[in-house]
Parts: C-alpha cells; sequence; structure tokens
C-alpha cells in the first residue's frame, strides 16, 4: 500500500521535473528572493 | 465427590479438599492440575484422592480474561481455561500467560506483555544438541535471532493447566525472534520444551473475546517479535533507484534538447564615473516561455562586482529583478594559499518568462568604482542573457522530493529495531 504511493508519488514528481523542463520553470535562490530593491529596477519604475 | 458433565462432554466436577468448594475441569480428564477458584489451593487432578500441592493464602484475583470466557481466534472456538502471571529472573518484568483449550484443537497460549499480545503453539520440533546456546537458530526455513536467554517464575496460578503448576516455578528460557514469530526454547536437559508465539494486534484479541477498549492494557515501546509498518522498504529504494535514474535520464535529454539561445550581451570598462548610470540593452525576442539565465563576468582580483538586473517587457512593461555579485578573493595564510569566490557567475533572473520582446537594464557597482583606488579605478564587466539552459538545480529538488520517502521510513525503520533490541540481552542488532 505505501510502496504503491510512493510509486504515485515518484510518477507525479518525475511529470513535475518534466513539465518544469518544458515550460522553463526554474527554482533557485536568487529567484526565491528576487530583490525589489534592485537599483536598476527602482532606477526603471520611477 | 467426583460428577462428570453430562451437558458438556470431557467437563468435570469435584469438591475442593481444602475448602469444599467446587471445581469444575473444563479440559475434563487432561487437565493434571487445578487452582481452586475459592481458597486458591492447587490440586493434583491426576491424584484420585485429589492431593493438595500447594496451598495458598492469596483470594483468587481477576484478569482480563476470566477462566471460561470464550472467543474464536484463527477460525477456531477457544476457552480461557488456565491464567499464570510469570516474571524474569529481575522479578521486574511481569507477564500473563492464558492457557485456551479447544476438545478438538488442544492447547495454545495468549501470552499479554505491556499491552502485546502474543498467540503461542507448541513445536513438535527435535532439537539439536546447540539450540539455545548459538546466536542464530533455524526452523521451518526461518532464520530466528537470538534476543533474550532468562528464567521465568510462576507468579500466580488460576484455572486448570495440563502440567503439573506451582507458585515459584522456575524454568530456564531462550527466545528466539523472526517477527511477527517468537520461538522459546523452555526447560533443560531432556524436558525441554519449544513454542512458537505469533504476534497479534491487540484489537484482535479484544474482538475476538468481546472486551472494552478501556479494559485492554496500554501497548507500551516495541514487542520483541512485533512486525514493523516500516519494515520492507527494500522495494521503495528500489524504486527510488529507478526513478532516479529516470530523472537522470530526462535530464540529459532536456540538456540536448535545451535550445541555450544568447539574446543579448554586453561587455565594457566601468568606472567611476558609470556608478549609478543605468544601461539598457536592444530589444530582444523570447521565441517561446522558457527560463532566462544570466551569465555575468567580471575581472575582479581580491575584490567585488555587483550587477542589478531588470528584465522589462517591452509590451506589458512587466519586470523582472535581479541583483547578482562577482567575488573573487585569494592569498595565503599560515594554513597555506586559499582563495574563494570566482570572477563569473550564472543566474536565472526569472523562470517560465512568456515570449514577447524584452530589453534588459543593468547598473554596475564596484570595488574598483571608485576615484582613488591606487591608480586602478575601471573594471571589465560584461553579460550574455540566455534563453531555455536546463535547471541542475529542477534535478536536485526532484532527487531530494523522491529520497523524501525511503529515507523516512529506513529512519524510522531504524528507530523501531533501535527500540526492539534496546531490550534484548544481546545488545543491539538488525
Amino acid at each position: 500500500m505505501k510502496n504503491a504511493a510512493y510509486l504515485i508519488w515518484c510518477a507525479l514528481v518525475l511529470c513535475a521535473f518534466a513539465y518544469s523542463n518544458v515550460y522553463g520553470y526554474v527554482y533557485n535562490s536568487v529567484i526565491a528572493s528576487q530583490n525589489p530593491a534592485s537599483k536598476a529596477a527602482n532606477r526603471y519604475h520611477k | 465427590m467426583v460428577t462428570d458433565n453430562a451437558a458438556t462432554p470431557g467437563v468435570k466436577s469435584f469438591q475442593c479438599p481444602a475448602c469444599g468448594g467446587a471445581i469444575t475441569l473444563r479440559a475434563g480428564s487432561q487437565s493434571l492440575t487445578v487452582a481452586c477458584s475459592h481458597c486458591s489451593s492447587v490440586i493434583d487432578t491426576a491424584d484420585e484422592n485429589y492431593q493438595i500441592v500447594a496451598t495458598s493464602k492469596m483470594k483468587e484475583r481477576p484478569t482480563l480474561l476470566e477462566m471460561g470466557l470464550r472467543g474464536t481466534l484463527f477460525g477456531t472456538k477457544w476457552e480461557v481455561i488456565g491464567y499464570t502471571e510469570k516474571c524474569d529472573s529481575s522479578g521486574d518484568y511481569h507477564w500473563d500467560e492464558y492457557l485456551l483449550f479447544n476438545p478438538y484443537a488442544g492447547y495454545r497460549f495468549l501470552v499479554q506483555n505491556q499491552g502485546h499480545w502474543n498467540f503461542v503453539e507448541m513445536v513438535k520440533e527435535e532439537l539439536p544438541s546447540y539450540a539455545g546456546r548459538v546466536s542464530t537458530y533455524q526452523s521451518e526455513g526461518l532464520t530466528y535471532k537470538l534476543f533474550l536467554s532468562d528464567s521465568s517464575r510462576v507468579l500466580y496460578v488460576k484455572g486448570e493447566f495440563y502440567w503439573k503448576v506451582r507458585k515459584d516455578d522456575t524454568v530456564k528460557e531462550v527466545d528466539y525472534i523472526c517477527p511477527p514469530y517468537v520461538l522459546t526454547i523452555e526447560g533443560s536437559g531432556q524436558d525441554i520444551v519449544v513454542s512458537k508465539g505469533t504476534y497479534v494486534e491487540p484489537s484482535v484479541i479484544q474482538e475476538a473475546f468481546g472486551l472494552n477498549s478501556a479494559d485492554m492494557p496500554r501497548r507500551i515501546g516495541v514487542a520483541m517479535n512485533q512486525p514493523s509498518s516500516y519494515q520492507g522498504n527494500g522495494k521503495a529504494w528500489g524504486l527510488f533507484i529507478l526513478a532516479t535514474a529516470l530523472a537522470l535520464a530526462l535530464y540529459i535529454v532536456f540538456l540536448g534538447l535545451a535550445d541555450k539561445e544568447k539574446l543579448a550581451q554586453d561587455s565594457r570598462y566601468f568606472t567611476y564615473a558609470d556608478k549609478n548610470r543605468t544601461y539598457s540593452t536592444p530589444s530582444f525576442t523570447v521565441k517561446k516561455t522558457s527560463n532566462i539565465l544570466i551569465h555575468t563576468f567580471s575581472q575582479v582580483s581580491n575584490n567585488w562586482t555587483e550587477v542589478a538586473y531588470t528584465l522589462v517587457n517591452d509590451e506589458t512593461q512587466k519586470t523582472y529583478d535581479m541583483l547578482t555579485s562577482v567575488e573573487y578573493y585569494f592569498g595565503t595564510d599560515s594554513d597555506g594559499a586559499w582563495s574563494e569566490g570566482g570572477t563569473s557567475s550564472r543566474d536565472y533572473i526569472a523562470s517560465a518568462v512568456p515570449a514577447g520582446t524584452y530589453h534588459l537594464l543593468y547598473e554596475v557597482d564596484s570595488g574598483y568604482m571608485t576615484s582613488v583606488y591606487g591608480g586602478t579605478n575601471s573594471v571589465l564587466t560584461g553579460f550574455e542573457v540566455i534563453r531555455d539552459v536546463a535547471s541542475g538545480g529542477n534535478l536536485i529538488w526532484t532527487f531530494l522530493l523522491l529520497l523524501a520517502f525511503p529515507l523516512f521510513t529506513s529512519l524510522r525503520q531504524g528507530s523501531f529495531e533501535s527500540k526492539r533490541w534496546s531490550q534484548s540481552d544481546m545488545g543491539v542488532n538488525s
């Protein structure tokens, strides 16, 4: 039962991995902490 | 006076020679000893005169399964006919043994120990001479591990028994386990009996004998032969390896298929005069939804450069911001040469950027961009904007998400086994 649930989990994770690669989803710390105080951004938004 | 109970064949009644109270033998002539329910004297029922084996001043006390209680376990209807309370050699560790009887199936035991239950039957097995002295023991194709070697002492008896039992009877006992089974070798010399216990969930006992859940003893700790619900996670590890291999194969495919299209680039010397100055690339086209990576490089040496980027969608004016730094320091100390950082960095500015026309704004700051810096007041800095680059970070996240379950179950299994073996006098095993 638990292994069947894990099998489904593996399938979902692999699908998410494939989807993220096809549509260019990435996760890294820079994106996670996108800096709203970016000087260029501030200047642009002014 | 002895009477045969006509209503229930095999059942035999007589009067206690000590107190005169009526005693009924549920297993009839198969019982060799009985404890009087009125005065607790133990009587030899094999003797025609019902000789008293031991007198007792203890009053009969209630037990969870009372004598005469019937219940169906594993497809057979059993009647509780005897009870013994036992303890180990230290006297600290107590357990209950109920004797069950069925006229067609014979005798079985139900052993209750700290809320854990075992259904025990005798094994007719020729024992090799080394039995009880080795660390593993083979029986019926199963490998049992030595768990405990101790003695048990009878503290209290109630009901009837097919052997001669009395208080303070002490016997050597060796337990071998192969969850959910326990093989117990009792006795010494020629007088050795082997029994096989099977772990039974308390709920099964409760249902079989119609007991109230409030009366059931609370399960404490891990029993020596309790099966682990985390056992068999080898399959999960097998699935993990397979899924990780698949993820790796997919990553290699995506690495090959990724466009890695260069959209813009620039490189120039930045000076003090460029401080707070924003530059812009010409507009470029993102053909389809994809991630965008910026490869920044700067000729720094024991210094730093920081670049603030803003990717702007020309049509919607939606922006994506990123602040990145390039730092490279090196030197020598008492441990020798050291260095940290580098002269370039690669960062995704945005994830899943929609197709469209964009331009990039950037502003550079650096330790070199000072008005007085040892004669050098500029730094060569540049970047490349690249679309659709396969992410190693996604592969790492995939790996971690796949790893979570088998790792968790293995840790729980390890903790379970550690609790089990902490009660063994064989030390920690697995």
